[in-house]
């Protein structure tokens, strides 16, 4: 990758922007397409690429398929957007392969899907300070408020990068050739960015690639990323309560946790550590493992959430290269963030056991980018959480993410863990994330941008 | 050789022209039908035991690049038995609605039904059987059996009654569960074992051997022919109209993945001349062989989610037909076909219009994945109104229940009891 390319794709896709971490995410209604453009020209410079490190703040702007529409973007362009962008991620059949179905339904969404006023474009503001985001958000706000409706979502930064159900998250994450050279688990660019050559070799299709050079949307898509935002709302309290009814013992229960996770809460792979949760372990190893020395799931149940959303070289048709080739074919670039206060200051498991809940509404900003969405984030959800029968499995799906009971074929609300001499069985495991708000993006390259608000005019 | 391989799953497909005034009839017929399948028991599915899958495609009117095809009513079924005493079931169970439905088909006389069907019966030169040996009478009582024993084992793991301190008495106490319920059949069922592939192998080697003075010059000629039609045939149109394609696969997703089992069906033209016909049959006749006697065990190669796959080839011989039963995600089931079975497709679809450019036969082809997806999905056709006898089973499930049943019966030492106590 060049510098011309790493100038002109926006950071985010990039980098996780560890150093920043406050966040907020404006959903944006466009409703005058032309003040917005001005306002896009504006403030173009203001847009991070990823060339720009060591900020103290960032901003970053990606579109639904309606918001390029209703900026301008002409037919024949628009058209080569891939079928699941262009649909978007509430149709019916879609909805169904997501588990977007039940509570989950996209008529009880916050934001997006297709009774609310149209998502057109999404703001993601960082900053290293909360009052630096505050400036921020408040400053956007002013500007935009007078031409768009804003629908505004925060995040939480939580003790030591945990998730809510007291989880250390983030920990495994595929890395680009030739950008993330420090990461042991390398994919080509293609595989995140449009244009580029993905790992079955062929170029990922971008929009405005075949239009002439004169064409005013020529390449387009180029150096551009599908986003796909989701807010899952956490039941946190719920998924404790479950586990505090399902054994007498304090350990038992967390250790069930930690088997429907496939980690510890610190983060450390029950792959190489069964037994008990380690006090210290060296975070570099908390990805040296393939699944491959735990073929029946002993260790590692094959319904776990870290089991069945990286199978790595679990599938036992293929030896271990080409297993984790094939699974490599699957992955996204997780961007999520959670929200809202946590059950415990700390997470700690035997605190949250007991804790109360207080009516506060939490869970994680979802956020992840993939340059097929087919191929990639919804192969994942469907093939992988929302498949009761994966890797030989009957009636389990993803014990975190799952959306049970199904309303037909089978429930999905087993959760098996292997044991000798025979397995034990969790039933009725409810379902403990709801989706609250979610929709497909498009995050263009800064030229691409430039395209968009016209910079070469005065329109 | 139909006796030496014994086929216990019968492949049927019966193709009929349909009346061109009665398309839009038909298909709300069928439409109607596929809708009371789900819904209750019906007697043309589920009062019959003896099919295990079975569609009906209505493969419409079109023009292709050879020539123009009539609209034509495809049934395609996978049963146990032979194809006549199958349609004389059909008829004896539910002769209106068969009636019903071929009333809209071409010269079809409601007093000749039977040898209406048989007669526009058609072979099926490649089958795949996921669950060979497996009839449908016996998945479904595997299925009561792992039900049966799994409700004892967390039964007793509830009350905290289960002697598990030591694997063989688990056996025990489950085949005694098992006897106490009043279930015989696993105790009285010989499972029918796949041949073994080696003295096939074995035997092979000495009949090539003393055919290849003849073989390898023909199949030299073959080659060069192949590389020089490989060179001059045109590369696949790419198809530009993206709205158009885009619309087409939504129409055809829609029935994808109810629950855990998919239909796919795909018509294609094969491309002219007795060359490539000629290949296409050799190929479909290879695969065949080898689905027989390699992949026989519930796995094609290594995937394991395929209940059964055909190839047929219709319209005198000008066009080839896919139809398959398969577990999950048809992204998985396309990703599988590009990661792991991509030189078997490209020997077969090389050898029709419009496939990704293969080389050598069986290289690039459906290696190229976006092309390969693309030309899939628009060569796919909605499946009108399909049927599957267990819906909630994967065959990773069907072939463990028959791993469990096995089980109650034989001898096993330590590892295979403790790889069979695995298996609940």
């Amino acid at each position: 990758m060049n510098q011309d390319d790493l100038s002109d794709i926006q950071s985010v896709i990039l980098y996780a922007y560890k150093n920043l971490p406050h966040a907020s995410y404006l959903i944006l209604s466009i409703e005058h397409p032309d003040l917005f453009k001005q306002w896009l020209r504006e403030h173009l410079p203001e847009v991070t690429p990823s060339t720009q490190k060591d900020t103290s703040s960032a901003l970053n702007i990606a579109f639904t398929s309606s918001g390029l529409e209703n900026l301008g973007l002409p037919q024949d362009t628009h058209e080569q957007f891939s079928r699941e962008f262009k649909e978007g991620i509430y149709t019916e059949k879609r909805s169904q392969l997501l588990g977007d179905i039940g509570s989950n339904a996209s008529e009880h969404w916050e934001w997006g899907g297709k009774a609310r006023p149209t998502v057109d474009a999404i703001l993601l503001c960082f900053s290293e300070t909360e009052s630096g985001l505050s400036d921020l958000v408040t400053h956007l706000t002013y500007e935009l408020e007078a031409y768009t409706s804003i629908h505004p979502l925060t995040t939480e930064a939580l003790y030591e990068r945990k998730e809510h159900f007291g989880f250390r998250d983030g920990v495994s994450q595929p890395g680009i050739k030739g950008i993330h050279t420090q990461n042991s688990d390398q994919l080509p660019a293609g595989e995140f960015l449009l244009g580029h050559t993905s790992a079955y070799g062929s170029d990922t299709p971008a929009p405005g690639s075949e239009h002439d050079k004169s064409h005013r949307y020529a390449n387009f898509g180029y150096n551009g990323s599908y986003l796909v935002f989701r807010q899952l709302e956490q039941d946190v309290q719920g998924f404790w309560r479950y586990l505090d009814n399902q054994s007498s013992e304090e350990n038992d229960k967390v250790y069930l946790a930690a088997k429907m996770v496939g980690r510890w809460p610190n983060g450390a792979p029950l792959e190489l550590f069964p037994d008990r949760e380690p006090e210290h372990f060296n975070p570099n190893s908390a990805n040296s493992f393939d699944f491959s020395g735990d073929t029946m799931g002993h260790k590692c149940p094959m319904a776990s959430h870290i089991r069945r959303t990286n199978p790595r070289a679990t599938d036992l048709g293929l030896d271990e290269d080409e297993a984790v080739r094939s699974v490599n074919h699957h992955r996204i670039l997780r961007r999520g963030r959670p929200y809202g206060k946590p059950l415990h200051s700390k997470l700690l498991p035997t605190s949250m056991l007991k804790a109360e809940d207080n009516g506060e509404t939490r869970g994680l900003q979802f956020l992840c980018f993939n340059a097929d969405l087919a191929r990639q984030f919804e192969f994942i959800q469907q093939t992988w959480v929302n498949n009761e029968k994966f890797n030989g499995l009957y009636n389990d799906l993803d014990p975190l993410l799952g959306a049970r009971p199904r309303p037909s074929g089978p429930s999905g609300d087993d959760f098996s863990i292997a044991k000798k001499p025979i397995r034990q069985r969790l039933k009725c495991v409810p379902q403990f994330v709801t989706t609250r708000g979610a929709s497909y993006f498009f995050m263009p390259s800064l030229s691409a941008l430039k395209q968009l608000a016209h910079t070469d005019t005065d329109a | 050789m139909a006796e030496f391989f014994h086929r216990r799953h019968v492949p049927v497909n019966i193709l009929c022209p349909i009346r061109p005034e009665k398309i839009g009839a038909l298909a709300d017929y069928l439409e109607d039908l596929n809708n009371r399948i789900r819904e209750k028991s019906h007697p043309l599915f589920q009062q019959i035991n003896t099919h295990h899958f079975c569609r009906w495609t209505v493969l419409p009117a079109s023009k292709g690049e050879r020539g123009e095809y009539p609209a034509q009513l495809l049934f395609e079924s996978n049963i146990d038995e032979n194809l006549s005493s199958y349609v004389e079931r059909l008829i004896k169970k539910d002769k209106q609605t068969l009636l019903d439905i071929y009333q809209h088909c071409e010269r079809f006389d409601a007093s000749q039904c039977e040898s209406y069907l048989l007669d526009h019966s058609i072979s099926t030169p490649m089958y795949y059987r996921g669950a060979h040996y497996h009839s449908c009478k016996q998945i479904k009582r595997d299925q009561i059996l792992y039900k049966v024993l799994e409700g004892f084992i967390d039964e007793k793991q509830d009350s905290g009654s289960l002697i598990d301190y030591f694997d063989s008495g688990l056996r025990e106490q489950l085949i005694r569960h098992v006897k106490n319920s009043n279930i015989s059949w696993p105790f009285d069922t010989l499972q029918r074992q796949p041949d073994p592939y080696w003295p096939m192998a074995i035997g092979i080697i000495p009949v090539l051997l003393l055919l290849s003075p003849i073989l390898l010059p023909l199949i030299a000629v073959w080659f060069y022919f192949l590389r020089k039609h490989e060179k001059s045939e045109l590369p696949e149109v790419h198809d530009n109209n993206m709205t158009e394609r885009h619309a087409h696969v939504a129409s055809v997703t829609k029935d994808e993945q109810q629950a855990v089992q998919s239909p796919m069906t795909s018509v294609v033209e094969i491309k002219p001349g007795l060359f490539r016909l000629l290949t296409l049959k050799a190929v479909l006749w290879l695969l065949n062989l080898l689905s027989n006697i390699f992949y026989n065990r519930g796995e094609l190669g290594s995937i394991n989610s395929i209940h059964f796959a055909r190839w047929i080839i219709t319209d005198d011989n000008k066009r080839l037909v896919f139809l398959s039963n398969y577990d999950g995600s048809w992204e998985n089931y396309l990703g599988d076909f590009i990661d792991r079975a991509a030189v078997g497709l490209t020997a077969v679809w090389s050898n029709a219009e419009g496939f990704p450019r293969a080389t050598r036969l069986i290289r690039e082809g459906a290696t190229d994945d976006i092309r390969f997806k693309a030309y899939a999905r628009k060569s796919q056709t909605k499946t009108a109104c399909w049927y599957s006898a267990y819906p909630e089973l994967s065959l990773q499930n069907v072939i463990n229940n028959s791993k469990i049943r096995q089980g109650l019966t034989n001898n096993m030492d330590e590892k295979e009891l403790s790889l069979w106590l695995s298996r609940f």
